[in-house]
């Protein structure tokens, strides 16, 4: 498992970048001979096609914090979901449609944990890491979607957080 | 004491800056009143805070939690990573 980050932003660049993410990389990261299944999430930038096109999306992060709590949840895969190895990325910057701003690679000894641990990662990160969007529109216009309140009691050393 | 303050998300959009020295009387303070204090600095600031979080160095801390000189007071509004 990744040793816990200490605060220290150059070392959130195990979890995050701006660079392409390579699902291959991660996926040989956690390569484990015992490992009889390995599931790889990748979550793309899409035009939603709802009202205004989407073009792009930028990503900024609280760094130290969301290297942080990817590395929890990297444990978290490992010893509440039954695999045996996890990796989690995310892309920051400008992200184009149809390119992926987060990798998630989990091996697991069969099929059905390493499913679910890469559910449950990709689900938890959407909750607790502090990453937020910006869409951009092809009018040239942004905006920024609602997002889910980081709650108290959620990991990432919380002592009791709570909202404004 | 000195603390910075740093904004993320949505509420770095449109302040004057995403980051400031804040000076703050005593040696030490709740993230509340360092909130209050950064929300006289920076109009509209302090309707902005629905569902905001705090975090202090890497760590979300709440709002009574105690504050000193040197400390990066983080305001998280709500998420939308992955």
């Amino acid at each position: 498992m990744s040793r816990p980050p200490t605060g220290g932003r150059g070392e959130a660049g195990r979890w995050l970048g701006r660079e392409s993410l390579d699902a291959g990389a991660l996926a040989r990261e956690t390569g484990d001979p015992g490992s009889g299944a390995l599931v790889t999430f990748a979550g793309t930038v899409r035009d939603d096609r709802s009202t205004r096109e989407v073009t792009a999306i930028t990503y900024t992060a609280h760094e130290p914090l969301a290297a942080r709590v990817l590395c929890e949840l990297e444990s978290e895969a490992v010893t509440a979901h039954g695999a045996m190895r996890c990796r989690v990325r995310h892309r920051l910057g400008r992200v184009p449609v149809g390119e992926a701003s987060v990798i998630v690679a989990v091996r697991a000894a069969h099929r059905g944990d390493a499913f679910a641990a890469c559910r449950a990662v990709i689900d938890a990160l959407k909750e607790r890491a502090p990453i937020w969007k910006e869409e951009h529109f092809a009018d040239g216009s942004s905006g920024r979607p609602d997002g889910v309140p980081l709650r108290e009691g959620s990991r990432a050393g919380d002592a009791g957080g709570d909202h404004a | 004491m000195t603390v910075t303050v740093e904004l993320h998300g949505r509420l770095a959009d449109g302040a004057p800056s995403r980051s400031w020295s804040l000076d703050i009387p005593g040696q030490s303070c709740r993230v509340e009143d360092a909130v209050r204090a950064a929300c006289a600095v920076v109009p509209g600031l302090g309707g902005g805070l629905d569902g905001i979080a705090f975090a202090v160095g890497d760590r979300l801390v709440s709002r009574s939690a105690e504050i000193v000189h040197g400390d990066v007071l983080s305001l998280l509004p709500p998420v939308s990573g992955g």
